[in-house]
């Protein structure tokens, strides 16, 4: 493992792809309206999904406006900071972990050619892209599980960021894999009940667009946090735009920390609000817990397993 | 016939067990979950229960990964003169001296708990098994190739449980506990000294209230809560009860 040679943002252009992959889904915002600890959600999901209504941008541009909005979410953007050229490197990224993959490719082509959820062919390329998706954000995940450990080792800022991001990281997989099912499910609803009537094709694809879109906007919400925190230890930790890229140790040193703390704070609430929706998605769509266990627990070693069977005895005073 | 307006809270200690897969309690644990499940039915936590849980895991997570970074740090800096002290610093058979040293030292911490100290010995015994093993390698072990990996799997381990945890924590009461109940619960049950129990009752109680059910509060808390069962469920008219006899419990 060297310093130089990885981003400390890995996985967050496969994470841009399933925002971007939700983002089709045309989630049905009007539904969530809640209020956290005074924080107007409803807002920030309007704010998160403001292209819902218009044509399913090409997801190079896609990826760019997010980039762009991300960036002037932050309190300070030091001069050496390139927005352009930051969001067409970030771009640049997305578009080799596409190029990578025709198959995933060809699932998102056919969701921005046909960009209607009540079409079976749109159905099964969601929960394609959906599939490829979470076993990437798996794989990544335990790619990443030592480099994440090598940076909290050698870095200065709360362990807790490093917690949290990973409690992020987990609960996209998961929610993740519960839209890969229910996209499976719809498109076979779609193909049974396409040749009985229309107008039950498009109340299928309707249910199906308003018992996750609660589950779509709270995970777009931390993906958004995600992102934005590390973007902005990435920005204070960096003094040109070539260090940006690379992987290096935080320190707190050029943090605005009330912003940071505000960042966590917010990210921990949300998260909890995820969760909720996890299981309330989980429940409404009667995925059993099986279905769900690969994503939920990650396979350890029998040395790892005898030591949480140990430490489980200390938890207890 | 299970009484519908009957609900199950789950203690922070059951909770607990689920979560981190205590085989302690794995039996009694698992039934409770098993008839829950057989029988469709529901069961909560109250915020203080939820306060409680996700504390003592992160408490749990923060001590064994606190140590680790310290491991690091005293490994490190004891061979920095001669190479800088980086991660790729080579593990030596003289390593075993300095993280004995360090596990006495810090048992010897008089403010550490009976539990923590446990933990600790913990943490030493995997640390030591990985680094036999590492030693056991044809290629000379460092201690950033010890240490990096083992803490990478007991955080996927960390990960495990979190996602179990924040799954039962999901179902909650959502209603404070009202003041004026608070204390008029510690005034009639003063056997009962945390003061989290009583906040506990006071949260069932308004959620009781609100919902016009009543509940069973399923605990592995023999001591103060299962000790006092009788007289809590006579002022509270809830009863609390090992989760083994939860399924009973509901059928009364």
């Amino acid at each position: 493992m060297t310093l130089s040679t990885a981003s400390p943002s890995a996985g967050l252009p496969q994470q841009s792809v399933a925002d971007y992959l939700v983002t089709s889904i045309k989630p049905n915002i009007e539904r969530i309206k809640t209020k956290i600890a005074g924080m107007k959600f409803e807002q920030r999901a309007y704010n998160l999904f403001s292209y819902k209504d218009e044509e399913l941008s090409d997801i190079s541009k896609y990826v760019k406006q997010e980039r762009a909005s991300l960036v002037s979410s932050l309190p300070h953007i030091p001069r050496w900071f390139s927005v352009e050229e930051y969001a067409a490197s970030y771009a640049k990224l997305v578009d080799d972990l596409m190029q990578s993959d025709p198959q995933l490719r060809k699932a998102l082509g056919t969701i921005r050619k046909k960009n209607d959820l009540a079409d079976s062919e749109v159905a099964e390329s969601i929960s394609e892209a959906f599939e490829i998706l979470v076993q990437k954000a798996m794989d990544i995940y335990r790619a990443n599980a030592e480099l994440q450990v090598y940076l909290m080792l050698q870095s200065r800022v709360p362990n807790n960021y490093f917690f949290l991001v990973d409690e992020a990281r987990r609960a996209s997989i998961l929610e993740m894999a519960i839209l890969m099912f229910k996209s499976k499910r719809l498109e076979s609803e779609l193909r049974l009940v396409y040749k009985r009537s229309f107008n039950l094709f498009r109340q299928r694809a309707e249910t199906f667009r308003n018992e996750m879109s609660p589950l779509i906007v709270a995970g777009r919400v931390v993906s958004d946090l995600v992102s934005r925190s590390t973007l902005y230890l990435d920005i204070c930790n960096s003094t040109s735009m070539k260090e940006m890229w690379k992987l290096k140790p935080y320190t707190m040193e050029n943090v605005d920390k009330k912003y940071f703390d505000g960042l966590m704070a917010d990210l921990r609430l949300q998260m909890r609000r995820l969760n909720e929706e996890i299981v309330a998605a989980q429940e409404a769509t009667t995925l059993t817990y099986k279905n769900l266990r690969p994503y939920r627990v990650f396979a350890l070693s029998p040395e790892t397993e005898d030591f949480q069977q140990a430490i489980a005895l200390t938890v207890f005073e | 016939m299970i009484g519908l307006d009957t609900e199950v809270i789950l203690d922070s200690s059951v909770v607990l067990a689920k979560a981190f897969g205590n085989f302690r309690y794995s039996f009694k644990v698992k039934k409770l979950f098993g008839d829950l499940n057989t029988k469709h039915l529901n069961y909560k936590v109250t915020p203080t229960i939820i306060y409680e849980c996700t504390t003592r895991f992160e408490q749990v997570r923060t001590f064994v990964n606190r140590h680790f970074i310290h491991l690091y740090e005293t490994l490190k800096k004891s061979e920095s003169s001669s190479t800088g002290g980086s991660q790729d610093t080579p593990l030596r058979k003289s390593d075993y001296q300095k993280v004995m040293n360090y596990f006495w030292a810090a048992s010897s911490d008089k403010s550490l708990k009976d539990t923590e100290k446990e933990r600790l010995q913990h943490i030493e015994t995997i640390l030591v098994n990985r680094m036999d093993t590492e030693f056991a390698k044809p290629e000379s072990p460092s201690i950033g190739g010890l240490l990096v990996p083992l803490l990478a799997e007991i955080n996927t381990m960390f990960g495990n449980i979190k996602i179990e945890l924040d799954n039962i924590l999901s179902r909650s009461t959502n209603l404070d506990a009202d003041q004026s109940d608070l204390e008029k619960l510690a005034l009639e049950i003063p056997s009962l000294k945390n003061k989290n129990d009583l906040k506990i009752l006071a949260e069932i109680k308004a959620y009781c209230d609100v919902n016009s059910n009543r509940a069973i509060w399923a605990t592995l808390d023999y001591r103060e809560l299962i000790a006092n069962s009788n007289l809590i469920a006579a002022v509270t008219g809830t009863r609390c009860c090992d989760p083994l006899y939860a399924l009973y419990n509901l059928t009364q």
